[in-house]
């Protein structure tokens, strides 16, 4: 009994830690741009696409999925070139970048659809296969915890170089105000540039992450995490980094345990129904703050 | 006392700048200019566009017509963050202070792109109360604190010419007092200085130069000191 306990809550740390790559990369946009981008999921579904491409290519892992994680993210600063950026020169309404990137990402899915096809596919590795760690009477597939270390060390990572870091403190200023940052010499339209590549590289490793977790992937996984990483990061609060990846961990964590309590059936109705509820306690999410962003 | 400045060579010359918001123009071609080690006051009455040519300067609100030249380049078109690398530096009306941030954060950003530890610690004796409140969010300070931190933080951009909009705005009168001996004192260091103001009798008293702008045309230019005996400035800045 406990030994499954353990398992399914390693099965929660490994999706929640998804959840929260996810979520990061699209509150990190919401944060410092201010626009919710909404091809968030299609480049989580392009960043798997793109490491199947080179695996099928058959490069070493080693190289694809780096490379596929970049791919990703070049295609995320294109988005912003091409699209965000125009629309932020215009001073367009909050409703048109996400009009414009609800279009990318049908282009990018119908692209994925066209090029590899409709039904879901899975990575050319075998070395994951059925391989596991045994800790006592704990079984830790090789997967699952390769997942959990590059899920949480990415955060890390982002962790630091956000708080830590002279770029991350210059983001936090555009994050409360564009105008004030630019009046100290930021170059506020660069970072942009670089959250929008940053955020897309978040989206992509969890897309490959997913493709490892369960060894399939389809044109049309983005969809759903989607919407899953709307719910973090309201959960988490607007635009605050600490509450997307809680918010991430906690969906996990629900989900995992109405499968294993309740039953697959009921899995997301089950943590949307949790969602609803704290959001009743605590409208404006777990961290968020009643602060309003200044011109 | 003449104004010694007046042979120094331009740093900044503004022509002709039209500032337009739909269909209201806010400057209407404006002529100005400031030489090196002046400080120029641009003094006038709420909503004649002060705050609007200055943000023109920065690069913040795009401008209809006109050219801004400053130590000796055409930078109309520069994004604003070269303007301030090439030293144009500007405090905004309201502060502009990073609330969320401690207030070492933002003085840190402030030498964003030259980052120097050394001009820390000389803004810290400069301004102790900084060094005291340090690890504090910059939203938690006082407003005079909060001006100085906006002071200082310019001050580590390295500034060739530092423009000020309205430091006095919120301030109680001791305090309003205090940040313009500052001013005062960085203009004797030898910064050159384009001061905004509604507190026109201190502006013009600190001002080497002072223009004065109504309803978005520079209506009177001349010495600061002249200007401060001129009936139209009387009558309508000075109370007679």
């Amino acid at each position: 009994m406990a030994t499954m306990l353990a398992q399914q809550l390693l099965n929660a740390l490994s999706l929640g830690s998804i959840y929260a790559l996810f979520a990061l990369g699209f509150t990190l946009v919401f944060g410092i741009l201010g626009v919710i981008n909404l091809s968030h999921g299609g480049l989580f579904m392009l960043g798997a696409y793109a490491a199947l491409f080179f695996l099928e290519a058959h490069w070493p892992a080693w190289i694809a999925l780096p490379t596929a994680i970049l791919v990703t993210g070049l295609i995320g600063l294109l988005i912003d070139l091409l699209i965000l950026k125009r629309l932020r020169r215009q001073q367009a309404p909050h409703l048109m970048p996400m009009i414009a990137t609800i279009g990318t990402t049908i282009l990018m899915t119908s692209l994925a659809q066209g090029l590899f096809g409709a039904e879901s596919r899975h990575f050319p590795l075998s070395f994951f296969d059925n391989a596991s760690l045994t800790l006592g009477s704990l079984t830790l597939p090789y997967a699952q915890v390769v997942i959990i270390l590059i899920a949480f060390g990415t955060m890390i990572v982002m962790g630091w170089l956000l708080k830590k870091t002279r770029l991350g403190i210059a983001l936090q200023a555009i994050a409360e105000s564009p105008r004030a940052a630019a009046l100290l010499g930021i170059p506020v339209e660069r970072l942009f540039h670089l959250t929008s590549f940053l955020a897309a590289i978040l989206g992509g490793i969890a897309g490959i992450l997913v493709g490892l977790s369960f060894n399939a992937i389809s044109p049309f996984m983005g969809q759903p995490m989607l919407h899953k990483g709307i719910a973090a990061i309201i959960l988490g609060g607007l635009g605050d980094m600490r509450g997307a990846v809680l918010g991430g961990l906690f969906l996990g964590f629900a989900e995992v345990l109405a499968v294993t309590y309740l039953s697959s059936e009921y899995r997301d109705a089950f943590s949307f129904g949790l969602l609803f509820l704290v959001l009743l306690w605590r409208p404006q999410g777990l961290f968020g703050a009643t602060h309003v962003r200044s011109a | 006392m003449p104004d010694k400045t007046l042979t120094n060579p331009e740093l900044l010359g503004i022509h002709q700048l039209v500032v337009q918001y739909g269909h209201v123009k806010a400057l209407r071609g404006v002529d100005l200019q400031v030489r090196q080690g002046e400080l120029v006051a641009l003094v006038g009455a709420n909503g004649a566009g002060k705050s609007s040519l200055l943000m023109a300067l920065s690069g913040l609100v795009p401008m209809q017509q006109g050219q801004i030249r400053f130590g000796g380049a055409d930078i109309t078109h520069w994004p604003t963050h070269r303007r301030v690398q090439g030293g144009l530096v500007q405090v905004a009306e309201g502060r502009a202070i990073l609330k969320t941030l401690s207030v070492e954060d933002n003085l840190r950003l402030g030498g964003y792109h030259q980052p120097s530890g050394t001009d820390l610690q000389e803004i810290y004796q400069r301004f102790p109360i900084l060094k005291k409140r340090s690890r504090q969010l910059a939203g938690n300070l006082s407003g005079g604190e909060q001006q100085q931190l906006a002071i200082g933080r310019a001050l580590l951009a390295k500034p060739r010419l530092l423009m000020l909009d309205e430091p006095s705005m919120g301030l109680a009168p001791r305090i309003i007092q205090e940040i313009f001996a500052i001013v005062h004192d960085l203009h004797q260091q030898g910064m050159t200085l384009l001061l905004v103001e509604q507190n026109v009798r201190q502006a013009l008293k600190l001002a080497d130069q002072a223009y004065v702008l109504e309803t978005g045309v520079i209506t009177l230019q001349g010495a600061a000191q002249e200007l401060m005996h001129h009936p139209g400035v009387l009558a309508a800045y000075l109370g007679g």
